[in-house]
Formats: structure tokens, sequence, C-alpha cells
């Protein structure tokens, strides 16, 4: 299908049926919305092969979505301060903006709270959200510390990334 | 016990104004530690504890992934001052660990030995900071990128 901001969504493999297809609906709806934003932001979209070289690292497939989202906006630092993690750093200069997913993601195995097949891809206020790349749950989007469970990408950009925030506490 | 620092997301204009204010925050923070110890409150000293020794790791990191990184880079200063911070950063984990084994084990004694390690370093240690490579690092920094590094600084 394809929406307005030109991002063609294709339902999750193995689930062509309604709920996979209003699911993608949503997140390209979310993603023209983000797209749509109106405040300076840093971002560059994420090329396919460096989406291909992060699945090698991971040694696993990122869920379709992420991909999607990662190709379409790209990694980089939001509105409000959000900072979605693509497979490079994203740099001003010299100077680092928003680390890379596979940096983060070594810091959360060194620190014991990883669980195998979670995918870093969001940070705001101290607060970490990773995907789910494999099993049952696959595609759903849970954080460190723990906190709500969104079922999938869609509903997570639309009810963090879109919602209105207050901004962060520099207190970690 | 010292008040904890207030602080918004737009007070910090500088590394030097935001890092500073973060070395008086994770000052407080021990000194509520030391002050739970000191009368035999070891529930509190862990908790207050945790929170110093999350806050000073987190801090040594930001600067040594992201500050010292771009100090090396603007001033051409790679085995300068940011190798002896580094090497104070290793003495600051050492004493570190020494708490951290004086407060897990309810024993204030070696929890003293190693805040009187701590304190031989940390003092001068931030001074140096403070006085002569944050604000270098300000003055290499053009305003918009001073803006972005301190930024990202707190997100961190």
């Amino acid at each position: 299908m394809r929406e307005p901001t030109g991002v063609t969504v294709e339902p999750r493999d193995g689930r062509r049926d309604r709920e996979a297809d209003e699911i993608a609906l949503r997140l390209a709806r979310a993603i023209a919305t983000l797209a749509a934003g109106s405040e300076a932001r840093m971002t560059a979209p994420v090329p396919e092969h460096d989406l291909d070289r992060i699945e090698r690292a991971l040694d696993h497939p990122l869920p379709e979505e992420l991909r999607t989202m990662l190709r379409a906006l790209g990694a980089g630092l939001y509105e409000q301060g959000h900072e979605v993690l693509g497979p490079t750093r994203v740099m001003i200069h010299d100077i680092e903006i928003v680390p890379d997913m596979l940096s983060v993601r070594a810091r959360l195995a060194a620190e014991g709270g990883l669980e195998p097949g979670l995918v870093p891809f969001h940070r705001v206020g101290g607060r970490v959200h990773l995907v789910r790349a494999s099993g049952p749950r696959s595609g759903e989007v849970v954080s460190i510390p723990e906190g709500a469970i969104y079922p999938h990408l869609a509903a997570f950009i639309e009810q963090v990334l879109l919602a209105p925030s207050t901004p962060a506490d520099p207190t970690p | 016990m010292s008040a904890m620092p207030a602080a918004s997301s737009s007070s910090f204009e500088s590394v030097t104004s935001y890092l500073g204010w973060d070395h008086h925050r994770i000052g407080v923070l021990l000194r509520a530690a030391d002050d739970a110890v000191g009368e035999n409150r070891f529930a509190d000293a862990t908790r207050d504890y945790d929170r110093f020794e999350r806050g000073l790791l987190r801090h040594l990191r930001i600067e040594e992934e992201l500050l010292f990184p771009v100090f090396e880079a603007r001033s051409g200063m790679v085995g300068g001052p940011t190798s002896v911070m580094r090497d104070e950063h290793r003495l600051v984990r050492r004493a570190l660990g020494l708490m951290r084994s004086g407060v897990d084990a309810g024993d204030a004694s070696v929890f003293r030995d190693g805040l009187r390690f701590f304190q031989s370093v940390m003092p001068d240690h931030n001074a140096k900071e403070e006085h002569i490579l944050y604000p270098t690092l300000d003055g290499l920094l053009t305003g918009a990128e001073r803006a972005a590094l301190v930024a990202r600084l707190q997100r961190e």
C-alpha cells in the first residue's frame, strides 16, 4: 500500500490479513505525521546497505516495521529530545549527537539488562525502547527500565513519538 | 545535607556549567551516603550510594565517550590533559569499588578507606576539569556546537 509520504509498507510475512494491513496503514500514517513535523530535527534516512549490515551484526533480521521507519525517516534527533537509533552514529562535525544502536545494545548487554532478540531503537529521558526481533511476539516494543509495552511500532510511534510531551528532566 | 541543586533542561549554556553542576549534584549524593554510613543506617546508605555511584559512573562515561574525543580533536592534544583525566578516572573507579564493598558489607571502616582514597583524587580532579578542561573546550566550540553538545550530554 502507498501512503502520501511515498512510503510503501508491506504487511509482515505470513500476516496478510486485515489486522496486518491495518497495522501497516497505521505505521504509514504515523510516519507521514512525523515527516510533516514542524520543528527542526536532525535525522538522516538509512540506506538499505546499512540496514543489511546491522542485520549481519545482530545475526537476525530487523522487524520490517523498523526497517520501514529507518528507511523513510532515518535515525537521529527528533522533537522533544527523542533519539531514534540507527546503524551509525549521527554526528555534527566531530560531536556525537545520537549514538548507534549497536553501541547502545552493547552497553545494555554489559549492564546485564538485555534479553536476546531485543534491538534498542529509541531513547528519551533515560528510557530505552527496544523492539523484539524474533519469537511469537516479534515486533512488540518494550523498554528498559521496564514500562509500557506496545504491540507494534505503529502504536509506539502514535503514543510516544507523536504524543505531546514534557521536557526531559536533566537529572539522570 | 545540602539540597540537590535545581536545574531545568534549559539551565545550561556551556559544558562548564552543566558538568560543574553535575559534580555538585554527585557530591550531594555522596554526602547523603556518607551521613547514612556514619549513623549505621546501611539500608539508607545502600540506596544513597547506588544513586551516587550510578551518577558518577554516568559522568565518567559521558566524559570519556563524548567529551574527551571532541577535546582531543579540537585542541590537537591527544596525550595531554585527557590522558591525565582518564588515569584519574581509573583511580576514582578503584575508590568506588572500595566504598561499594564497605556499603555492601555494612562495614563503615572499609567504606571510609574508600572515601579517603576517593577524596585524595576527586577534588583536584574536579577543579582541573572545571577550571581548565571544560572552559577550554567551551572556547573551542561554536555556540551551536556547544549547545548541541550540552544537550547531548544531558540526554545521555
